[in-house]
């Protein structure tokens, strides 16, 4: 950790490199960032909130998905990127010396910034509707913090397992897809039957959605049943970390 | 203050081949989870050793040159010393900060334009975004395309691409410099230039460690030698002797590979069946007749010797033997006016000079078919100690080249006793002629000098 603090220079350049490479050569540049999200939540819009008709407790369906798919593509970034990092800079690695932590933790600033812009357009999209932010939007830190964690739990340990065995690679869509049904991204919560509840408190983004829905939008704060899914998390975190430090030494040799 | 930059002491690495895939998952996960080593985790029969028991140090402004063949552990070391891969056995200490340079255009990236790969690059070995800063124009002088530099580097050249990547590396700010193998890129005007920048670097006080094929680089720039053999130091010390044990490692190695290259294939297993004892020397190489001999429908080749007088088997040519040179040829076509020539190349393959009896009027050409000898002599004091081989040519009507074959004959020629008591023995290039000198006493610095005293 205090070597990260050293080699942050490392960590700035490699997520700016991401962030320029990402756009550079693009007719649209950063547009792009706006225009992948409000694409998706259009199609979702017609099928949850047109066709379907799901109860979204008052909250204009639009606004209660966009925030979920923010939350959550941020979250997905982070596993996808991250979980790949290590095998995808195998280039470096090889070359010179640096933490190798630093690789998952430099997709987090890479996400962060088509975050960052989802966010804004969500807010001037709540203004424009008329649906101004509470005072509950100074917890949103907390749940960017907790995005950020459980992301990153689950890229640690995919990346140094990805070096291993390289079947995690193909793990990672199927996470990934499975995933987004099971946490409340495009629907509610109170979808889902009362007794299957506990599944969704198993999984720390659904809790973390909720949280972000609860801060942004003023919807029902989500159930304390939810911390359960937090615990998980952080023990996760934390034996990923012990999992990265021991192999981290060996990583270019098993590359 | 310590002046033990880099200290290697008692270094081994070590790879299991396939043994760490034959461990299954379930038994990985057990080794993982109960944090305990498994069999293969030690030293067994699958263990291929890529360095064994490296010990050197370096002190600062030393600059030490690591030469060898492929796959002797040469870059594992570099590896090793830069932290980017562990040992398996023994202890690096490092003082000060240390750039490893490793490769052509570390961290850059294509799509990026050649002025954001120099502050990626360069902050990714190890520069702050001020140093960056400060030296930006001068990388970018130093490159020579400052009218591609928002460019991405994908559109680039190779050889553009190489400059700048070099440009970078060169203007790295460390203590420690480890290069692999990068010098010898670009054109002969651009290495030249980083060249002189390695130099500035090293008389700058910056200690260097590099790996490098070239002979000429290493006796240049560096202090010292190590010659790695197998993962093992297998020679340590001034670069020239380092690098004529160098070749004559390999020469050993492949001496019976170089008799067979002339043979037909299937005299090839009789040649390995009668390798040379340990410490005799040949001094000439002949073929037969029907052992088809180097050359085509103008000349074949038939023997080959270079010796002095009263040379035995156990002798080598010293520095103050008159070489005598000799090839014997068979010219295959009548009517035909050819001249024998050779060109001298020494270990690196650069040419020392050529030579032929053409440049002497008084010797004609030879003409009709037969058996020819042509002899010269090499004159004492004139090579220095090295390896030097001989290409073997033949030229038509002292206009065309009708025959050329590369490398024919190897020899060695030894520092002698006398300069060797003369602490004399280290000179570099491949000749130390005798010149004529006169160091004479002189009023003031425009004074005539007497041509002769």
């Amino acid at each position: 950790m205090k070597n990260i603090f050293i080699y942050r220079n490392i960590l700035f350049t490699l997520s700016v490199r991401d962030i320029k490479a990402k756009y550079s050569q693009t007719f649209l540049g950063i547009l792009w960032s706006v225009l992948q999200p409000l694409t998706g939540l259009l199609i979702f819009t017609i099928f949850f909130a047109k066709l379907i008709k799901v109860d979204t407790h008052g909250i204009p369906y639009p606004l209660f998905a966009f925030t979920g798919m923010i939350a959550w593509y941020f979250f997905v970034f982070i596993v996808n990127q991250g979980g790949m990092s290590l095998v995808d800079s195998e280039y470096l690695l090889k070359k010179i010396y640096f933490p190798r932590l630093i690789l998952p933790i430099s997709k987090v600033l890479v996400g962060l910034v088509d975050f960052g812009i989802s966010v804004i357009l969500l807010l001037v999209i709540m203004i424009i509707s008329g649906h101004l932010p509470k005072l509950t939007l100074v917890y949103f830190p907390i749940f960017l913090g907790l995005t950020i964690l459980s992301g990153l739990s689950v890229a640690i340990w995919l990346s140094a397992l990805t070096i291993r065995f390289r079947d995690f690679q193909h793990i990672i869509p199927y996470l990934v897809n499975f995933g987004i049904w099971m946490t409340p991204v495009f629907y509610p919560t109170t979808l889902i039957p009362q007794k299957y509840q506990f599944v969704l408190y198993l999984n720390p983004m659904a809790g973390i959605i909720g949280g972000f829905r609860w801060c942004l939008l003023g919807d029902v704060r989500p159930p304390i049943q939810y911390l359960v899914g937090i615990i998980i998390m952080v023990l996760v975190f934390i034996t990923g970390l012990i999992y990265f430090d021991r192999i981290e030494r060996e990583i270019v040799d098993l590359i | 203050m310590n002046n033990i930059l880099i200290s290697v002491r008692n270094v081994s690495k070590y790879f299991h081949i396939n043994d760490e895939y034959r461990k299954n998952f379930r038994e990985l996960l057990m080794s993982y989870l109960t944090f305990r080593k498994t069999k293969s985790d030690t030293v067994n029969d699958h263990t291929f050793f890529a360095l064994q028991n490296v010990t050197f140090e370096m002190k600062r402004g030393e600059s030490i040159g690591i030469i060898g063949r492929n796959g002797a552990g040469k870059s594992t070391l570099l590896k090793i010393i830069a932290g980017i891969t562990p040992p398996s056995e023994g202890t690096i200490s490092i003082q000060g900060k240390l750039a490893s340079i490793l490769d052509i255009g570390t961290g850059f990236h294509p799509d990026l334009s050649g002025r954001d790969n120099i502050y990626l690059s360069a902050s990714l070995l190890g520069m702050k975004k001020r140093e960056i800063k400060e030296n930006f124009d001068r990388i970018v002088e130093f490159s020579g395309i400052p009218d591609f530099i928002d460019t991405p580097v994908k559109y680039y050249s190779s050889g553009m691409y190489v400059r700048l990547a070099f440009a970078v590396a060169a203007h790295v700010n460390a203590d420690i410099l480890l290069f692999d193998e990068i010098i010898s890129v670009g054109d002969a005007e651009f290495k030249m230039k980083c060249l002189e920048k390695i130099n500035e670097l090293k008389n700058n006080g910056a200690t260097i460690l590099l790996v490098s094929h070239s002979f000429n680089d290493v006796m240049k720039f560096c202090d010292h030698a190590i010659l790695m053999v197998n993962g093992k130091i297998s020679a340590m010390g001034d670069p020239q002797e380092t690098i004529i044990e160098y070749v004559e490692t390999i020469l050993k190695q492949s001496s019976e590979g170089i008799s067979r290259q002339n043979k037909t294939e299937t005299d090839s297993g009789n040649q390995i069946s009668k390798p040379e004892a340990e410490d005799t020397h040949s001094h000439f190489k002949q073929w037969d007749e029907d052992d088809q001999p180097p050359g085509n429908d103008y000349i074949r080749i038939m023997r080959i010797s270079v010796t002095t007088k009263g040379l035995t088997e156990k002798e080598l040519i010293t520095t103050d033997d008159d070489i005598e040179l000799e090839i014997r040829y068979k010219q295959m076509m009548d009517n035909t006016c050819l001249d024998i020539a050779f060109v001298l190349l020494d270990e690196s393959m650069n040419t020392v000079f050529a030579s032929s009896p053409a440049i002497d009027e008084t010797i004609l050409s030879t003409v009709t078919p037969g058996y020819y000898a042509a002899m010269c002599t090499i004159p004492k004091h004139f090579l220095n100690q090295g390896f030097f081989s001989l290409d073997v040519v033949a030229v038509l009507e002292k206009r065309e080249i009708v025959y050329k074959h590369q490398n024919l004959y190897r020899f060695r020629v030894r520092i002698s006793e006398d300069l060797k008591e003369k602490s004399l023995k280290l000179t570099p290039g491949p000749i130390r002629p005798h010149l004529q000198w006169m160091v004479t006493n002189i009023e003031q610095i425009g004074a005539e000098v007497p041509t002769k005293l």
